[in-house]
């Protein structure tokens, strides 16, 4: 039963391996294919034909006679489809070539479609998120995979022609042949599962191994320094590497025998087959042409018996990994997608006792949370960290949905909203803001795409934002590419500079909801400030929602949220809470008495 | 794998030298590549040599050896049977086939054993480099990419040992098989080699043109790919789905896809007719080779074991030829040009002992920066000028200034990772450079923004400060405890043995930023070094954690001197010495009241961050009235 499942899978596996290139570009795959057939068969007429002219030859030198003409015919064919050969090799390698790029370019997509549009809930969590990261690494090897199967349509083309042509001189003799080269197979497939066992075992050493190698790098370089701890990695290396290599070296032996035994069996058919042949060319039933036939056709059929393994076990191989990618295409988003509702203005966003569970983790990281926020307020979110502040900001712009209660929009459930203008009524400073490798313009318009040429939009956010400050004295103003990636005349920006290109990202999209997340967490104490005033006059006339571990600034807020593990514990302004004095009231005075 | 952005890099640096030094550097690598097994393992290497040697004269011998059986058989076609000779010269025939497939069989064997052994000797010099070179080299951006691809290669050059030995040996196959040739027809011989020898070459190396990697390396494909990240990296995939970035991305991708196929279809098309014409050239010499050696044999000018003779060596010839073509420019694009940065690499100076005085243990020291001026080097712009202060034993410091004052450059003056370009910097009164470097070191713990993470368990991510001392367990645990960090680890279920981070153990903790802050603090404990630096630890702390770390940084400082970099001032006001720095210079120190009556610019950072914090605290108490 178990292996009924297991040559189930192969086969499965097989397919999709041929369905790759062949959707990759059905004309290149029928290329390819007949190519692959044509080569086949030519070079075995080359060797017909060989045979032929070297009977003759020896006929003619030996005394019989021999007609030119005959002689000189099979030269022609001989020179035609050599030279046939040789010119579909090198057409069969450009259109290598340029298939290898059709199925890149077709894998590439497929992954690229895919990836961008799954939820965000992927990326985060971690055991799916290697999966994706991995994907990539694996997509060339896919893409090999994909290709060996015309390797293994040659090797089989091949090696039943060498046998059908063998039979013809003795079916005995063929079949001899195949016989011995079954121990060679059974114990090269042995070879192949000790290798593969091994490789399993000892990835997991090699890169532990590995890893001490990496602790010599950058960041680890001041502890290094400082703490000596140079000799120690070294030595858990070599540490590390001797019981590696002790079971490498037991493996290549055993391989090394096992092949050694596979080719002795196997020259034991080489000289049956010379035996035999001598003795028929002393009867003259075969002439001396037959020989040099007959050898390189067993020859053939031998290399091409290895070769057929060999790609076999890669293939096996590629086929984990092509497993994986499978997976990934057929993973189904978490959320559904349904909504139809556009949504225009925010008026009141409610979270009724929201409760969240991020997938596969078991302690819910929101919990009967409840608070509303009205159109106009300021709201701060307060917390220490884990207490679910970055949480509901993902939940806010549905990048997860709630596992409990619901969070509504205008008396509406999020859920029915129409996801793009959803997020579209936001704008977003994440803390880990992305820094694009394109012109500041860029940088900053890339929130509202359709309004990426408004010269004058841009303009006024980047004095808004500080970003005209230090862009105005560039050569390029604005349009100066940022970071040397790709230009070296690009600029290397600060922390802060970057805060300010990314503020003005927010603020460009033109939209009610402004949200920050710990918008000056590495910066000074005047950008701190400069921000921060900036703020109160850009949330003028919007509703804005505040993180921040510094509580001055969560003061210059309508509406605090205190937020403690999951749950609101506390809400109301700086004064009442203050008042109250709850655990708001405790984190303030820790972070003020220190002022006094 | 191939880093494209430093093969860009590689390429540009590469059409700087002319083809004579690229020769010459390739050679010289080739060479540094086969003496190396022999300090790895000499007589590994040596058998292996030989048998490669054996392995190669196979081809020549046999081809010789059929000639011989050729003869013999077309005796037995004519009616006479020499039998005993005829079963010798096959049974030699046999033997030799079955003896170079064993051959090559062992060739892999030991192949990979010296592949691995080298691999060993070379990560260990590696890692011995890495950990002498003076911190210079990983701040600037060049030795870091050279760092990078070293660091990539190792694999890659590990393998060129062998891989250069089974060339040699296929040029020396080539070479032998040849001379077999030349030696019974020079003329015929010639006639091929002539022929085939260009014809080949160039439509291998028209054909490699064709070859990804000259459209790799183009900005065009660098940018493709960067989009490509941009859809499918988990660092943006935030900001994709909130600005609907992704149809956007995807057309950028998708045209920069098509015009690089676009382009490299043009080069195809030129490329394609001129391999087609190199092709029948070679050919041409092959097949002319064969038919007149036919035509002889039938007009009965050569006899029959002569020409099977001619056709077994152009055989072997044709198969060799290519492969050692390919092998060769493979080794002259890639592989070279790798070992040339690794032996580059290898030549980089090691930070100099400059001084031999060892610091007293237990001792404070007194620092002093004297007038102390600093650039980066390769850089352009000073970043300390003329920098002066005194640090006191047991001084509690702390260093302001915004982002590129110079904060961090002075810690790492201290640490001697640098040393001043102008000025001295002493301790005790002796200048830093008379000291042994070691003995400096020793005297410094620690604490940087970005803790380091070590994917090991917690006990060992605390002891490897101080990795000399003995038995620190119970010394781990103390530190633990002051630095709050204890209570925590005990409901772990595996305790102190609890591996960090996932990278070997699905099971392992990830810690948040606030937890490796902890741990760095407890390092520091454990460590007991007479000075402290925390650089910059609450960027993300929340308002409890900060105060803790802040509180265990206070009790750690209590006998030590403690040197503090924050941009926080509520943390800094409790240190007796505060120095700040602006542009590169010292521009007011003092504790926080002197600094406050001098109404500086410190006293107008402390207004920024302060008012706030007294105008919520007032309207508290001002309540508090009503």
């Amino acid at each position: 039963m178990q292996k009924q499942k297991k040559y189930k899978n192969i086969l499965r596996d097989f397919i999709y391996s041929v369905r790759i290139p062949f959707q990759a570009s059905r004309k290149y795959f029928l290329c390819k294919a007949t190519t692959t057939v044509i080569l086949a068969a030519l070079a075995f007429f080359v060797l017909i034909l060989w045979r032929d002219t070297l009977n003759l030859v020896t006929d003619a030198a030996t005394g019989t006679s021999v007609p030119f003409s005959k002689i000189a015919v099979l030269l022609a064919l001989y020179f035609l489809c050599y030279m046939a050969q040789k010119f579909i090799g090198v057409a069969d390698e450009l259109i290598q070539y340029k298939y290898n790029d059709a199925v890149e370019v077709y894998l590439d997509n497929m992954m690229v479609q895919k990836i961008s549009g799954i939820d965000l809930a992927f990326f985060d969590d971690s055991e799916l998120g290697d999966q994706v990261a991995h994907s990539w690494t694996i997509l060339s090897s896919v893409q090999m995979t994909a290709w060996k199967m015309f390797t293994l349509l040659d090797c089989v083309i091949k090696m039943a022609t060498s046998f059908a042509l063998l039979c013809s001189l003795s079916i005995w003799l063929a079949l001899l042949v195949v016989l011995l080269s079954v121990p060679a197979l059974a114990l090269s497939h042995r070879t192949s599962r000790l290798q593969y066992e091994y490789q399993m075992d000892s990835a997991k050493k090699y890169r532990r191994m590995d890893y001490n190698k990496e602790l010599f790098y950058r960041e680890y370089a001041a502890d290094m320094r400082l703490y000596g701890l140079a000799s120690k990695f070294m030595d858990n290396y070599k540490e590390l590497w001797s019981q590696w290599y002790h079971n490498r070296k037991r493996v290549s032996l055993k391989t090394c025998v096992i092949n050694f035994g596979s080719m002795l069996l196997l020259s034991v058919g080489d000289v049956a087959m010379y035996v035999d042949l001598v003795g028929r060319l002393f009867k003259r039933v075969i002439g001396i042409g037959d020989i040099s036939y007959f050898t390189s056709l067993l020859s053939n059929f031998r290399s091409n018996v290895s070769t057929f393994l060999f790609v076999m076990v890669e293939i096996m191989q590629g086929f984990q990994e092509l497993h994986r990618v499978q997976e990934l295409m057929e993973m189904e988003p978490l959320m559904e997608h349904g909504g139809t509702y556009p949504l225009d203005e925010i008026k009141e966003i409610c979270f009724e006792q929201v409760g969240f569970t991020y997938p596969r983790q078991k302690e819910p990281v929101l919990n009967d949370c409840s608070f509303t926020i009205t159109k106009g307020e300021t709201v701060g979110l307060v917390g220490l960290n884990g207490a679910g502040k970055t949480t509901i900001v993902k939940l806010l712009l549905r990048f997860y949905d709630v596992t409990q209660g619901k969070i509504t929009i205008n008396g509406m459930d999020i859920r029915d909203y129409e996801l793009t203008s959803l997020r579209r009524a936001f704008g977003v400073l994440f803390q880990d803001f992305v820094r694009y490798s394109m012109t500041a313009k860029e940088n900053i318009s890339l929130s509202d795409l359709e309004h990426c040429e408004d010269i004058r939009r841009i303009n006024t956010i980047s004095r808004q934002s500080g970003v005209s400050e230090f862009a105005l004295e560039w050569e390029h103003g604005l349009d100066t590419p940022l970071t040397r990636r790709f230009d070296n005349t690009g600029i290397e920006l600060s922390g802060g500079q970057w805060q300010k290109i990314s503020l003005a990202r927010t603020l460009f999209r033109s939209c009610d909801f402004i949200v920050l997340d710990e918008p000056s967490a590495s910066l000074d104490p005047e950008s701190e400030y400069r921000i921060f005033e900036q703020f109160k006059q850009l949330s003028e006339g919007k509703t804005a929602l505040l993180i921040s571990h510094r509580l001055s600034n969560i003061m210059l807020c309508s509406h605090i949220v205190v937020l403690d593990g999951g749950h609101v514990s506390q809400q109301g302004t700086h004064q009442e809470l203050m008042e109250q004095g709850g655990e708001y009231a405790s984190l303030f005075t820790i972070q003020s008495r220190k002022y006094q | 794998m191939l880093c494209a952005d430093w093969f860009l890099k590689m390429n540009k640096r590469q059409n700087k030298k002319t083809l004579k030094q690229r020769l010459g550097a390739s050679c010289a690598s080739a060479l540094f590549a086969v003496c190396l097994p022999f300090r790895v393992a000499p007589f590994l290497y040596i058998l292996f040599l030989l048998i490669q040697l054996l392995s190669s004269t196979i081809p020549a011998v046999s081809i010789v050896l059929f000639q011989q059986v050729m003869a013999e058989l077309v005796l037995v076609y004519q009616g006479t049977l020499h039998t005993e000779r005829l079963f010798l010269l096959i049974g030699v025939y046999l033997v030799l086939q079955a003896l170079s497939s064993q051959f090559s069989n062992l060739i892999q064997l030991f192949s990979s054993l010296l592949t691995d052994r080298a691999k060993r000797y070379i990560d260990l010099q590696t890692m011995r480099q890495l950990a002498s070179i003076p911190m210079a080299h990983f701040d600037s951006k060049t030795d870091q990419d050279t760092i990078q691809v070293v660091m990539d290669s190792q694999m890659m050059i590990s393998q060129t040992i062998t891989w250069i030995v089974t060339i040699l040996g296929m040029a020396y196959t080539f070479v032998s098989v040849s001379g077999v040739f030349l030696a019974q027809y020079p003329w015929l011989a010639l006639v091929f080699l002539l022929t085939y020898i260009p014809g080949t070459a160039a439509s291998y190396l028209l054909s490699r043109k064709l070859d990804r990697w000259s459209i790799d390396s183009t900005s065009e494909f660098r940018k493709k790919n960067y989009y490509k990240s941009l859809l499918t990296q988990p660092k943006y995939a935030k900001e994709l789905r909130l600005f609907h970035l992704e149809e956007e991305f995807r057309g950028r991708y998708n045209s920069l896809w098509n015009h690089l196929r676009a382009q490299k279809e043009g080069i195809f098309r030129k490329g394609n007719r001129r391999i087609m014409f190199t092709t029948i050239c070679s050919n041409l010499g092959y097949l002319l080779v064969v038919c007149y050696a036919v035509f002889q044999t039938f007009i009965g000018g050569m006899d029959v074991a002569s020409l099977t003779m001619i056709i077994g060596a152009i055989g072997s010839m044709s198969g060799t030829f290519p492969a050692l073509i390919s092998n060769w420019v493979t080794y002259f694009g890639i592989v070279a040009p790798r070992i040339t940065q690794y032996r580059e690499f290898l030549s980089w100076e090691k930070e100099r002992q400059t001084g031999a005085a060892r610091f007293p243990n237990h001792d404070i020291p007194e620092i002093r920066f004297d007038k102390v001026w600093f650039r980066y080097p390769g850089t352009d712009f000073d970043v300390l000028r003329g920098v002066s202060f005194t640090i006191r034993p047991g001084e509690k410091v702390a260093l302001l200034g915004i982002n590129g004052s110079g904060k961090s450059t002075i810690l790492k003056l201290l640490m001697r990772f640098y040393l001043p370009d102008r000025g001295k910097i002493t301790l005790n009164g002796i200048d830093i450079r008379e000291y042994e470097l070691s003995s400096i070191r020793r005297l410094f713990t620690a604490c940087f923004q970005e803790v380091t993470h070590y994917a090991f368990d917690v006990m060992e991510n605390i002891t490897l400060s101080d990795i000399d001392r003995e038995h620190g367990e119970e010394r781990a645990v103390e530190s633990a405890r002051e630095s709050g960090i204890d209570q925590e680890i005990r409901q772990w279920e595996q305790g102190y043995r609890t591996p960090l981070t996932r990278m070997f153990d699905k099971q392992g903790k990830e810690l948040s930023g606030g937890q490796w802050q902890k741990i760095a603090i407890a390092r520091a404990f454990y460590r007991d070094a007479p000075v402290v630096i925390l650089d910059e630890p609450s960027a993300s702390l929340d308002a409890l954690a900060e105060d803790r770390i802040f509180s265990s940084f206070s009790r750690l400082c209590r006998d030590r001197t403690g040197i503090l970099v924050s941009h926080r001032l509520s943390n800094t006001i409790s240190c007796n010495h505060i120095i700040v720095l602006k542009d590169g210079e010292v521009c007011e120190q003092g504790t926080h009241e002197q600094l406050m009556c001098r109404r500086g610019y410190y006293a107008y950072l402390y207004h920024l961050q302060s008012e706030r914090y007294q105008e919520g605290a007032k309207t508290d108490a001002e309540a508090e009235k009503v």
